[in-house]
This record gives C-alpha cells, structure tokens and sequence, in this order.
C-alpha cells in the first residue's frame, strides 16, 4: 500500500479550475470541498476525487479542494497532479522550485 | 493572465529588495518590519504591481495597487504564496484583511472566524478548520463534567503560580481545561512547557491539559504587523477573545476563565483588562486572582528564567516545583558552559530562535497567569 509522503498542492483558483490540496491522512480517506457549484456538483466532485486516491492505492488522506466551476476532467487531472507530487521522492531537499 | 506580468520570489537578505517591498506596502499603510518566511512581488511590464508575502500558516502583507484592482492579482498572489507554503508543509492558512476586503477572499475559499469591528477579519481555509478544531477538543475532553473554566497559559515554564493558579480553579469549578500556548516563540520549547504542566496537574482529577492549537494566543489571533499601532492592542485582544468567547468556550462547555494577575508585562496587563471587558458581556466569567508570592517575590516565570540563567538553584527552589526544577537541571547538566543562554549566537530574526520573543511578537508574556 503507497502512503502519501508530504503535503502537496496543484491547480489554481482561477475560472474554471480547481485548487487541490493534500496531505498524509490518519484513517480513510476525508475531502474538504469548496465550490461555486457543490449544490449540484459536490458529489460528483468528491467521488472524482476519491476515485482518483483509490486508482492510485491511497487509503488515508486528507485533501482540500477550491472549486472554481472546473470540469470532470480538471478535477481529476488537478487531483492526479496533486497526489504525484504527493507521493514523489523528494528530489531537492524541499528547497528548490 | 497578462504576458507582461512576472512573479518575482524577493530576496529577503537583499536590501534594495526588502526596501522596495517595503516602500510599497507603506502606500498602503501596511509596515514590513517583521520579517517573513517568504514573500514575492507581482510585476507588471516591469513595474511593481502589487506584493504578499507568509509567515507560517498566515499569509500577510498583500498589495495590490489601486489601479490594478480587479484584474484577479490578489488571486495570483494567493495561490502563489500558498503553493510554496504547501511545499514546505503547511497546508492551513490564515489572512487578516480590512473587514470590507473579506470577500475578496471569500471568493477564494477562505471562511471568517474572528472580527474586530472596522478593524479586521481574520479568515482561513485549507485543512482543518476552527470548527473541526472544536469538535475534536471537545471529544478530547468528553469525559469530564461541565460548567468547565479555562486557563491559557505559556508556562515558559511551569512555576508554583501556575501550580496555585491551577489548584484554585480545579477547587472552585467541576472540571478546568489547561490550555498550554502553543507557538514556539518562548525561551522553552513547546514539548517540554507541556509535559511539565502534565506532570504538575496530575494530581488534580478534574484538569485536563491540552495544547491551545492555532486559535488561542497564536499568530493568527495576534496580528502584530496588520494594524497601525494605536489599533493594534485593541484590534489584537478583540480578534483572540472574540474567537474564544463567541466560538471556543460554547464548544467545550467553558464558562469561566481565570487568570493571574499581571504586576510585570503591560502587554499581558491590557490583556487580562480586555478580558475583563470582552468575555463577561459574552457569557464567560473572568476570575483574575493575584499572584503567589515567595518571600517578598511574587512567582513569576520571568523570574525563574531570570534565576535559571544565573544557575541560582536556591532561589529556584522558591519558584518552581521539582518537576521544573529537574528540567531545569537536565539542562544545565547539557549546557554547562553557556550560563546566559540568551546571548544566541544564531541569527536573530529567525522563528524560535530568540530566547523570548514576546516583547517582539507583541503578544502577552504569559496570558493568564504567572
């Protein structure tokens, strides 16, 4: 089973686009949503973003999203993102870009 | 975004730099005397068009000039500044903005949970919450019976005051929550001023000590570099009691708080006295009791910083309870040949490096007690 290594973060707040927040969790998998658009796609989103957590092995994570309206497809390349940079090796002693 | 726009990360060893930062910020009415962590400029065809920068969780010093207003440039300065405090771990974060700029960052997610009227808002977003916060230290403490009284306390470090003072609410009320400031700003570290509380508050079956987390005496409650000085005292003490009074206490069950009285540190002083003034009309009692004394002396963790650095054993004898005074030994054992320790020899502006940053920080030496 993969653990999250580190907190992580991708996307941005502008129109149409999602801002993903991540971090080692400690028993499931809990996801905080913002979004202009939750009363009709705040399920949808989460289970997007749970789906993507599971696809990549994740049990315990705890994740923050800002949703600026972003498509299906946003949303889970934003959260794919999020959880690589999550999960890589540390390559720059957490200093560099 | 705009082809012409550069986010330029400031150099904050670099004079000309920081100076710039600085003169721009002043237009705003906003100073830049405390360093931050890291801060960074917006350009736009070269020109400065607006600056933020973060210190821990909390995101400050934003600008973004007036006729550039609009254009989504405090977004970009946001996500900017939070993208490099997540790489560095942080993943929960605060601002204080001018009440009638809160919905600017509202719109980027951030909920308010503290206001000082035409003075501040304090606003976070990320992971956790005030409201999660509450819900697990009110979990935390479940077991105990209430109307429970709080004290807040730095205990840098824990001193027979403290122990007197956490006696008398422990007689006085059926349950007492010990909230032990967290930040590390002080002469001991955070680990260590706790456990010996712990220790020292074991014998009292209705205390319960607890870390005070980021909404007690923190430096989200206390924004030092926000408010012009002669708002600061007033605007600082109506954030953090307003937040303890409105959201706190009602979540874990807390009716009453205590505190010691304060002969040595004004700024702690006109805490207990805003405490005096916020809390009794929000439903929470103050009891400010005075001070034990030894001898002449009254007990003061000042003091018994003041005695450890001269390795005056007999009169920390009078101060603290053994507890301490074993800590203090240990450390004395590890660093025999620095008797003031407060002569680091790091640079000085770094977090947690100076020995006691509370004149510096403005926040109050030890709220509550000795």
């Amino acid at each position: 089973m993969k653990t999250v290594l580190r907190a992580a973060q991708a996307g941005t707040m502008e129109s149409n686009d999602l801002m993903v927040i991540v971090e080692p969790g400690s028993g499931g998998i809990s996801i905080d949503l913002e979004s202009i658009v939750s009363r009709q796609y705040g399920a949808a989103i989460r289970a997007t973003i749970a789906r993507v957590a599971a696809e990549m092995g994740l049990t315990d994570l705890n994740v923050k999203a800002v949703d600026k309206g972003a498509l299906d497809y946003a949303v889970e390349a934003r959260t794919r993102t999020a959880l690589g940079r999550a999960l890589a090796p540390e390559t720059d002693g957490g200093r560099g870009k | 975004m705009d082809e012409n726009l550069d986010l330029d990360v400031v150099d904050l060893d670099s004079e000309s730099e920081t100076l710039e930062v600085a003169d721009f910020l002043a237009r705003f009415g906003l100073g830049f005397e405390e360093r931050p962590d890291y801060a960074v400029v917006l350009r736009l065809a070269g020109k400065m068009a607006g600056t933020g920068s973060f210190k821990g969780e909390v995101l400050r010093n934003l600008a973004v000039r007036d006729d550039l207003r609009g254009l989504g440039l405090t977004k970009t300065l946001v996500t900017a500044l939070m993208r490099e405090q997540t790489r560095r771990g942080i993943v929960h974060f605060f601002v204080f903005t001018k009440p009638g700029n809160a919905h600017m960052f509202s719109e980027l997610g951030f909920k308010e949970i503290a206001g000082a009227p035409r003075l501040a808002s304090l606003l976070e977003t990320g992971i956790g919450s005030l409201g999660q916060w509450c819900r697990e230290t009110a979990e935390a403490v479940s077991g105990l019976p209430s109307p429970r009284a709080a004290l807040v306390m730095n205990c840098n470090p824990y001193t027979l005051g403290h122990e007197a003072l956490i006696e008398k609410a422990s007689r006085e009320n059926e349950a007492v929550l010990v909230l032990v400031v967290r930040e590390d700003l002080s002469f001991f570290p955070f680990a260590d001023r706790f456990r010996l509380v712990e220790e020292g508050a074991e014998k009292f079956q209705n205390v319960r000590v607890l870390p005070s987390g980021r909404y007690i005496i923190s430096q989200a409650t206390f924004p030092t570099y926000f408010l012009k000085e002669e708002d600061r005292a007033e605007a600082r003490s109506a954030l953090d009691l307003g937040l303890f009074a409105e959201k706190i206490a009602p979540a874990l069950a807390i009716s009453r708080r205590y505190a010691g009285e304060e002969p040595l540190c004004p700024l702690t002083r006109k805490y207990n006295e805003a405490m005096l003034k916020i809390l009794p009309p929000k439903g929470v009692e103050v009891v400010v009791t005075p001070r034990v004394t030894a001898g002449e002396k009254i007990i003061s963790a000042t003091y018994v910083r003041e005695a450890f650095q001269k390795r005056d054993w007999a009169a920390l004898a009078d101060l603290a309870p053994k507890n301490t005074i074993d800590y203090l030994r240990s450390l004395a054992k590890e660093d025999p040949g620095r008797p003031e320790p407060e002569k680091s020899d790091r640079p000085p502006r770094r977090p947690g490096d100076a020995l006691n940053r509370n004149s510096q920080t403005g926040r109050p030496e030890d709220p509550g007690a000795t």
